[in-house]
């Protein structure tokens, strides 16, 4: 197989000016508001060990078409606040059997708490508000901690229990970025709404195709941290996404999406047009391909994952069970909790998440890439498997035992407390394969088992996982573009309506060899921080065996009258 | 109060001349699309019922939301036009369709249409959703044959026909379209924002300000063809008081505007924002509720709007309703039919006394204006091409007459009162039986200082020592009440208190009420624009009034300094 890129972006990246310390009014005035409460809550009945203040400023622009033709536009410009506070002692505080530092609504989740954006006008609303919702939080911050002591003091003495510190030491970091220029922030509205119409109205002149988006989004977030250790961090981070969709419809009923992603730092990054209209023209394609693709039964025997596909793969089934901080909960599945130093994965397969990584071979931009985390703490490449053996976790500063400090990957949504999240994973391989080698071992497996065919997967949406014990631990990665590679030789074959299935351990012991290319999968985590931006790198990856399951049965048909164009 | 001049000039029956050119490529889209869809869909199964109605509407929306704090922006978002699309598609025939549920709503596209005015999308659009709209109806159809057996429906109901066929009707009503610019907006919230007293019990205070605009353009399969726009402008004052026992406490107070250039009047706006904070004040020293009270209860201005509300513009109430029937679908989701089904129609009390024989209630649809106060409820033609009536009696002492009514017929009414009205929400096609301006009348009623008089009487023959004032209260923020001393007369606003429900039976009779009105523009789910003229006082006995337990937590050093 070809090297794939599934991200192609040439970037300029305005040089970051580190430790330049300018006038910023708002890092100004949470550092004087952060020490000014902290001595004032020093002399209360639960005086805080430890704070931090986030802010977000967040501007945030959106286009969407369908088919050719601008359906919405949306503009967010919002500034959120996010204050921690830690009481008990380091060993033991409020956050050890809670995550989050507020009360979460099921249906709304956290509370969103704004400031102002005139921090000169509005200097006496930005202290009202801050003071209102630092409040607010230690209030919770005491009962939490009360009921973890309560909890802990009633409990059944469990001798293996994790007693690793809820809270470790850090260095506080001091960085500075200027706020971004008028150009960097710059977004021609008018520009991108003709460009994904022009991009858009590809898929309108293929009659099989029922629905056909193409939406635009460039996030800019300013990032503020600081704490009473003296952390003080100005960050920026940009966010450009092309998201296509394409789906047509079988004569069954069944739905099927295309999506194709094109990631980069600034709008000035993304790929030319002509390359996108290709890559539109050639999903366009396989959406007539796969509307007559013929509907597969559950199969087990061996298969290749295409990069994309075993990056999503890995991300879901390895990823998050080498999030450290909630393997320190007795819920938690602890899948790898005790396997340090054992083979995981064959050797052949090495696993790194690294937030440092802004660019991967060339130009192609990471959306998982950034300097602090959520805590303050800078991203640390992490050797998490290596020649298959597991070396270490993703950390926050809540350790773990055997893992007693950060490695900067305590990651949170806008308004969530952060946990342990992956950044940029990326596998690779110790001996890797061609593409005709990866092809002709399938062959020879599919052979072994009496298959007549394994199968390819090469490109998925996304999946899900459960790492917790009260439920199965399984996971789901649901396929977009699979094939069958029959062993007598015949033309691969275009199929439909399975999903990849399984169980974690079995799946990794599965996992036989790796290919020369990589895949980059730009993604949104979703967990129980909210959503951040990730990556997950891979080659293909050949597995002797994997399970496929149905789709669930469609509840529509197909239009009875002809698209109206 | 203020409000402001009807959005709807004038409604003319004539050609399609009526519609300007960019409306004309949105209508010939949709009315391709339709006939196509009319003489075309069939499914090809033996026995299929043939298509008897199908309505297509666009619903194109903006809106603009700011908040202000102390004079500075705390957030702003503005939406541009969304557009999106509903088919309403039956099948079978006036004697058995495929309406279940009677409600006369849609199925909401998935996808936002086009904002462009480009015809392709738009019959792309209406063609996928009438293509599951007619599967559903199908669906529908064969569910409601096999469960109306079961719903327990009587001859007279079963005999009903399905719809009240509408005359071909071609409505324009003209509009002022709502401005959703930045700069008004945030100017003024920021504005009123300083108009609260500085006290540092006081938090939080807030003026927010909401613009909306919904834009719809409609086609029937019987001829019906409208452009009609619903918008409004809402100003929330709002804020928090924290009580010497460190208990927090929100207050709210809305304002329904047709317009922001409306609101010129600031000094009446600041006028309010300071009452509001003088409120907010006065709760410092507010004291809490100590004991479950039972007694005679004193409703005053913005709470008898909502009690009249609450009760009258209902299911059971004087909205009417047919009896939906349970169907199973998998092509979509049958309607939400919760609030129906719970429903108690009043239907069947037509005839009979409802509510105290001094009250008669009008639904006014050509008032504009009353004692200087524009009125947002009045409309010259509801969502299905209905000329309303421009004043109906709904009830004349105390005696039920008659109900608002779309072209669903029920037991007692085969006639649409054109009360079938559209509302403004982001992303969805509101639409429901509503008033315009609903008038309660007492003019045999009293004064409000006898009503307090009562009020203190009244709770001396129950033995009480205190009768309590209800001036506002709601689902939004906690609920203040004034406790009235039967010694003296002295008022005491109290807190922590739970008012219970006031139901139409508590209104059959009522110890007093006041022969002034209260005038208020409200939202009916929200979204519908309408008026409530009403007494400005009603005296109910046996309302109940429970005590709110408070789990108080102490605040920290910050709060204390």
């Amino acid at each position: 197989m070809k090297q794939r890129f599934k991200v192609f972006a040439a970037i300029v990246f305005t040089a970051v000016a580190p430790a330049l310390f300018a006038q910023d009014k708002m890092l100004d005035m949470l550092k004087e508001e952060i020490k000014g409460q902290m001595e004032v809550l020093k002399k209360g009945d639960y005086p805080p060990f430890y704070m931090n203040y986030r802010v977000v400023d967040n501007h945030t622009r959106t286009i969407r078409s369908n088919m050719g033709a601008v359906t919405n536009e949306t503009e967010t410009k919002q500034i959120i606040f996010v204050p921690q506070i830690r009481i008990g002692t380091p060993e033991f505080d409020n956050f050890h059997d809670a995550q989050n530092g507020v009360l979460i609504s099921m249906f709304q989740g956290p509370p969103m708490v704004l400031l102002p954006e005139d921090l000169k006008g509005g200097m006496e609303t930005f202290r009202e508000i801050v003071r209102e919702e630092v409040n607010s939080r230690y209030k919770f911050a005491v009962t939490s901690l009360e009921r973890a002591v309560a909890k802990e003091s009633a409990g059944v003495q469990n001798e293996k229990k994790d007693k690793s510190p809820d809270f470790t030491q850090t260095k506080a970091e001091k960085y500075f970025e200027q706020v971004l220029t008028p150009a960097e922030v710059h977004f021609d509205v008018e520009v991108w709404k003709e460009k994904i119409k022009k991009f858009g109205a590809i898929f309108a002149q293929n009659k099989d195709v029922i629905s056909g988006s193409v939406t635009v989004t460039y996030k800019i977030w300013r990032k503020y941290f600081v704490s009473t250790e003296g952390a003080e961090i100005a960050e920026n981070r940009t966010y450009a996404l092309i998201s296509i969709s394409g789906s047509t419809m079988a004569d069954d009923g069944m739905e099927l999406p295309l999506n194709k992603s094109y990631f980069a730092y600034f709008p000035s990054g993304f790929p030319s047009d002509e390359q996108i209209e290709n890559d539109i023209l050639a999903m366009s394609a396989k959406l007539s391909e796969l509307k007559v693709a013929p509907l597969v039964q559950p199969f087990t025997g061996p298969a290749l994952l295409s990069g994309s596909a075993s990056g999503v793969f890995f991300h879901e089934i390895f990823g998050h069970r080498i999030e450290g901080q909630k393997m320190k909960s007795e819920n938690d599945g602890q899948t790898f909790k005790n396997m340090v130093g054992e083979f995981v994965l064959p050797r052949e397969i090495s696993v790194y998440s690294d937030p440092t990584v802004k660019f991967y071979n060339g130009n192609n931009a990471l959306n998982g890439y950034y300097i602090f985390d959520d805590q303050g703490v800078r991203g640390e490449r992490v050797e998490v498997v290596k020649e298959g053996i597991l070396k270490n976790f993703l950390m926050t500063r809540t350790a773990l035992e055997g893992h007693l400090s950060s490695n900067g990957h305590a990651r949170a949504d806008f308004l969530y407390d952060p946990t342990s999240r992956q950044s940029n994973l990326i596998v690779e391989a110790l001996h890797p394969k061609t593409e005709q080698e990866l092809r002709d071992l399938l062959i020879e497996e599919a052979k072994k088992q009496s298959k007549e065919y394994g199968y390819y997967f090469k490109t998925v949406t996304g999946g899900f996982t459960f790492t917790g014990r009260a439920s199965t631990n399984s996971f789901n990665v649901t396929p977009l573009e699979v094939y069958r590679i029959y062993v007598d030789g015949r033309a691969d074959e275009l199929v439909r309506g399975v999903d990849l299935i399984g169980t974690p351990l079995s799946m990794f012991s599965n996992i036989e060899f790796a290919g020369d290319d990589f895949e980059i999968f730009t993604g949104t985590c979703g967990a129980s921080s909210g959503s951040v931006p990730v990556t997950c790198i891979s080659p293909t990856v050949f597995v002797n065996k994997v399970e496929l399951q149905r789709k669930p049965k469609p509840t529509t048909t197909p239009a009875l009258l002809p698209r109206p164009y | 109060m203020r409000t402001f001049i009807t959005i709807i000039i004038s409604f003319l029956f004539s050609t399609s001349l009526l519609f300007a050119q960019d409306q004309q490529v949105i209508f010939k889209a949709m009315e391709e699309e339709m006939e196509r869809n009319m003489t075309q869909l069939q499914m090809d199964k033996p026995d299929t019922p043939p298509i008897l109605y199908i309505s297509y509407t666009l619903a194109d929306t903006k809106s603009i939301q700011t908040s202000a704090s102390n004079g500075t922006i705390i957030q702003t978002t503005a939406t541009q036009v969304e557009r999106i699309s509903s088919v309403r598609l039956i099948v079978g025939d006036n004697t058995f369709s495929s309406d279940y549920s009677y409600t006369g709503n849609g199925i909401l596209g998935v996808n936002f249409v086009t904002v462009e005015d480009d015809p392709a999308q738009i019959k792309a659009a209406f063609w996928a959703n009438s293509d599951i709209a007619y599967k559903f109806a199908i669906e529908a159809y064969n569910s409601k044959k096999s469960n109306i057996k079961n719903a327990n429906l009587t001859e007279q109901e079963l005999g009903l026909s399905e719809s009240i066929p509408m005359l071909a009707t071609e409505v324009f009503a003209p509009y002022n379209e709502i401005d959703i610019s930045k700069d008004p907006y945030e100017a003024l919230a920021a504005k009123l924002s300083v108009g609260f007293v500085k006290d540092r019990s006081v938090l939080l205070t807030s003026v927010d300000i909401s613009g909306i605009e919904t834009v719809y353009y409609r086609i029937t399969s019987e001829g019906v063809k409208s452009k009609q726009a619903v918008s409004f402008v809402e100003i929330a004052l709002k804020g928090k008081v924290r009580l010497p026992s460190g208990q927090v406490v929100g207050d709210e107070k809305v304002f329904i505007f047709s317009d922001l250039k409306e609101v010129s009047d600031l000094s009446w706006m600041m006028s309010e924002v300071k009452a509001f904070s003088d409120h907010l004040v006065a709760i410092k020293k507010s004291e809490k509720f100590g004991e479950y009270y039972l007694g005679p209860v004193l409703f005053e201005d913005e709470a008898v709007v909502k009690i009249f509300s609450d009760n009258l513009i209902s299911a059971s109430g004087l909205i009417a309703s047919r009896k939906p029937i349970t169907v199973i679908t998998s092509v979509a989701r049958a309607e939400n039919m919760a609030e129906i089904t719970r429903a108690k129609p009043l239907e069947e009390r037509i005839g009979k006394k409802v509510i105290d024989s001094r009250l008669s209630v009008y639904n006014r649809t050509d008032l504009h204006s009353f004692n200087g106060i524009h009125l947002l409820g009045s409309y010259s033609v509801d969502a299905q091409g209905v000329v309303p009536k421009p004043n109906s009696t709904l009830i004349e002492n105390g005696i039920l007459k008659s109900l608002l009514t779309q072209n669903i017929p029920t037991v007692k009414s085969n006639e649409s009162t054109g009360s079938y009205r559209f509302g403004a929400k982001p992303r969805a096609v509101t639409q429901e039986i509503a008033p315009g301006v609903l008038v309660i009348e007492a003019p045999k009623g009293d004064t409000r200082e006898v009503l307090r008089a009562t009020l203190i009487e009244s709770a001396k023959e129950e033995g009480l020592e205190y009768g309590y004032i209800v001036r506002r209260y709601g689902e939004r923020g906690d609920q203040f009440l004034y406790r009235v001393s039967v010694l003296d007369g002295s008022e005491t606003l109290v807190v922590n208190c739970e008012l219970a429900a006031v139901t139409l039976a508590k209104l059959k009779r009522v110890l007093g009420v006041a022969k002034d009105q209260y005038i208020q523009n409200n939202l009916h789910k929200n979204a519908i624009p309408c008026a409530i003229i009403c007494p400005s006082g009603v005296l109910l006995e046996d309302i109940e009034i429970n005590i709110k337990r408070v789990n108080l937590q102490k605040d920290s050093e910050l709060i204390k300094k």
